[in-house]
């Protein structure tokens, strides 16, 4: 196994979880999320080449998945959201406990995807843990505009998870 | 990831920005776990996809032409070289058209979401661009069938038409409705995707400055 494939093994491990949930949050449907991780883990092995290590292989990651998620919403014909998820609702059967967190992290999915493009940006990565210094990098824009993003994101979201309860 | 890798990386917060809660939930999101030989797998297909579908494009496109050519000089017409003249030049009209209008469209200039929505602009621009050509492309080419009628008159070249000149009539004006109704719709497309990504762009004005 050469470099190249070595790296992306382990990126699929470290990052493979959180590239399919930012997946999930552009995706209609099962199918969509499926083909956009399949397309984003395409551009990141395209692109390994050429990294020439000016950030976190992780941040790195990201920033092409943001990007080929941005292709993916730019190539959809129509905007309604309305069957997003629908596929998923009942995918998880599982101990009590287990369902009702899984329907809670798939009503967060769902008003997280309903969030405007920029929010929705910063707050998938905020999510997956990356920290406001490395959210800023992978957006390119400053730290100050991350904290003011994830601000306004969480007061809607927030507001649009209420309104599903 | 887990949760402790997800503390670790939000130490540098400034403080609590209350999404620890959400940030929890969000990681339980039901997702199929990847499997990482699989994906390498699914990469090395897709890019051997794209590869095969970009060779047949090009090889589509010489067999069509070689085809149409090798068919116009068997013809048996006295005009048959102008008419393999003309197949080669519209032919190469269009594909070099084909290839110019997809210059500078396969990567952004930059790795950044302004990259790729400005990439996406680029995209819708000339798709109008390939329906003004088409149309050029379709007048242009019922010009030189009139003019080519037309010195058929003389005896320099054989009519394209023969027969009834109604029915020929007929068969281009329903091409050409059927075009017409083709790029109404296309044009629409283009439109509300235009819309769209201007959306994207006001979004994020609002959520955040002009950094986008």
């Amino acid at each position: 196994m050469d470099a190249r494939e070595q790296i992306f093994q382990q990126l699929i491990e470290d990052c493979g979880g959180g590239i399919a949930r930012l997946a999930g949050s552009y995706a209609r449907n099962r199918a969509e999320q499926e083909d956009l991780t399949q397309e984003i883990w395409l551009a990141i092995w395209r692109a390994l080449p050429g990294f020439r290590g000016d950030s976190s292989l992780r941040t790195f990651a990201y920033r092409i998945a943001h990007n080929r998620s941005v292709t993916q919403l730019t190539r959809r014909r129509d905007s309604g959201d309305s069957a997003l998820l629908d596929d998923l609702t009942d995918e998880s059967p599982g101990p009590d406990m287990r369902l009702i967190q899984s329907r809670d992290a798939e009503r967060l999915l769902r008003a997280v995807s309903q969030l405007s493009l920029g929010m929705r940006q910063a707050l998938t990565l905020r999510f997956e843990g990356l920290s406001y210094s490395e959210i800023s990098e992978v957006l390119g824009i400053s730290e100050s505009n991350v904290a003011v993003r994830l601000n306004r994101a969480r007061e809607r979201l927030n507001a649009k998870m209420r309104e599903t309860e | 990831m887990n949760q402790n890798k997800v503390d670790k990386n939000t130490a540098d917060f400034s403080g609590d920005d209350g999404l620890d809660s959400l940030a929890e939930l969000w990681q339980q999101a039901p997702i199929a776990v990847p499997v990482p030989a699989v994906i390498r797998e699914q990469v090395g297909r897709q890019e051997r996809r794209m590869r095969l579908f970009a060779l047949l494009e090009w090889a589509g496109s010489i067999v069509v032409g070689m085809g149409g050519l090798y068919l116009m000089l068997n013809s048996g017409l006295s005009d048959a070289p102008w008419r393999a003249l003309l197949v080669v030049i519209l032919l190469t009209l269009a594909m070099a058209f084909s290839v110019s209008n997809r210059r500078g469209l396969w990567e952004p200039l930059e790795e950044s979401t302004r990259g790729y929505l400005d990439l996406a602009r680029l995209r819708l621009v000339r798709k109008r661009r390939m329906l003004r050509f088409a149309w050029l492309l379709f007048a242009a080419e019922l010009a030189i069938f009139a003019v080519w009628q037309w010195l058929s008159r003389f005896g320099w070249l054989e009519p394209i038409f023969v027969g009834d000149s109604a029915q020929a009539i007929s068969w281009i004006l329903a091409f050409a409705m059927g075009m017409g109704g083709w790029s109404l719709w296309y044009w629409r497309q283009i439109k509300s995707s235009e819309q769209q990504i201007a959306r994207w762009q006001r979004e994020n004005f609002e959520s955040g400055g002009n950094n986008l």
